[in-house]
């Protein structure tokens, strides 16, 4: 009994020096060895998962619900409603700021105005405007364009003859120096030039009233001159008495 | 492979592979889980199971690696972090529950230390076998296998040791 106690116990040793022991003896230690390890190992080897292997094939047969797809269908979802909202915007934006119907009554606009104040000037222009009326379409706005250009160039001829006859006709130039002043003096006119914020026509008196201005100028500067020497004076005789 | 051969050899080994995935894990549902997914995966693909030599090591392998995959997600840390402390409150706590106790002592050891032990001693593996299923020497092998065991005899005399200064102090 004694010699079979101490071979389990060398067994014993053996086995927790991580020696490697034959089955029967390890089968030995384990059914009688008073070490609670053994009984240990032995209890955690009872340890089983219940489920039957009929259980198991149901489980192969159920359709698997899997969340994470779901999550990656929403992702995508939310990423073509931003796609096609931004395509939405850009061919909105693309439209409004591109639509002929827009652009046509802009351009119509624009030519208008300046055809209205040509035709209380000129009589050419009102009989382009009577012939064809303004259309909001590109083709009639060309030929809009191209008769008021010559409506202008018409008009630069005969303002440019108008002042030449004034040139030679001194009565006409009369009419013009008393009519002119109600004009707005912002204007530029070449028959006239303004000194001392007064419009002098006739070149003469312009030069005499700048020379009369010049000769006042100069007396000023040299009535200041005198001054400031006297003042100058002053100061050297004020130094001398502090000097003295 | 048939409904017969896929239970006689690879549904078999599912206690084996629960208490393997549960000593990783540190928790039964947890354990169950990765048994159950594995065992889907090896149903869906059991005819490339017959070309693989040995099944057995291959299925332990493929637990061990599930399992060290699952450690990885945080909420498995957490519950292995609270497992670990309730352990160790366990311990200070002084139950007369022995298998708790020894438990305990093992889930303390190193990582690897802790699967060999449970290996060779709990499900009885060969040395060459846990070599193959841990991807380790043999030599590696054997030597975490002493050193498991030693720790653990290490702390059951110290338990012992205690108990016995308990009575001596009671005066029994």
């Amino acid at each position: 009994m004694r010699m079979k106690t101490d071979r389990y116990k060398d067994w014993e040793s053996k086995f927790f020096e991580g020696e490697e022991l034959t089955p029967e003896e390890e089968l030995f230690l384990k059914n009688e060895s008073d070490n609670p390890y053994f009984s240990f190992v032995k209890e955690e080897k009872k340890e089983k998962l219940d489920i039957s292997f009929e259980d198991f094939l149901k489980k192969t047969e159920e359709p698997k619900i899997v969340a994470l797809p779901i999550v990656k269908r929403k992702s995508y979802t939310q990423y073509w409603m931003a796609a096609s909202l931004v395509l939405l915007m850009g061919i909105s934006g693309f439209w409004m700021f591109n639509n002929p119907e827009n652009i046509a009554p802009q351009i119509a606009n624009h030519t208008v105005k300046p055809k209205k104040v040509e035709t209380q000037k000129t009589n050419l222009v009102e009989e382009n405007s009577k012939t064809k009326p303004v259309l909001a379409n590109q083709e009639s706005q060309n030929v809009i364009e191209t008769k008021q250009d010559n409506a202008v160039k018409e008009l630069v001829r005969q303002e440019f003859e108008k002042l030449m006859a004034q040139q030679n006709n001194p009565t006409n130039q009369q009419e013009k120096q008393i009519q002119v002043p109600t004009e707005s003096t912002s204007d530029y006119n070449p028959n006239y030039v303004i000194i001392n914020g007064k419009p002098i026509y006739n070149e003469q008196e312009a030069i005499a009233v700048t020379e009369d201005t010049f000769n006042y100028f100069a007396s000023n500067v040299t009535q200041t001159i005198n001054h400031a020497e006297s003042a100058q004076n002053q100061s050297l005789d004020f130094y001398r008495i502090l000097n003295f | 492979m048939t409904q017969e051969n896929f239970q006689k050899t690879i549904y078999i080994l599912k206690d084996e592979m629960f208490r393997f995935a549960k000593k990783f894990l540190m928790s039964a549902d947890e354990a169950e889980d990765v048994v159950m997914d594995l065992m889907m995966k090896f149903w869906q693909k059991k005819e490339e199971l017959t070309v693989v030599e040995n099944v057995k090591s291959f299925i332990m392998r493929s637990v061990k690696n599930e399992c060290l995959n699952r450690l990885k997600h945080h909420e498995v840390k957490l519950g292995f972090a609270s497992q670990t402390r309730h352990q160790s409150e366990l311990y200070q706590i002084e139950t007369n529950n022995m298998r708790e106790q020894i438990l305990g002592f093992i889930n303390q050891l190193p990582e690897k230390q802790k699967m060999v032990i449970h290996l060779k001693d709990v499900e009885e593996y060969e040395i060459a076998e846990i070599a193959s299923i841990m991807e380790m020497e043999e030599n590696a092998v054997r030597v975490n296998l002493m050193r498991a065991r030693q720790k653990v005899k290490e702390s059951i005399n110290q338990l012992y040791a205690y108990e016995n200064r308990q009575i001596q102090g009671l005066g029994i």
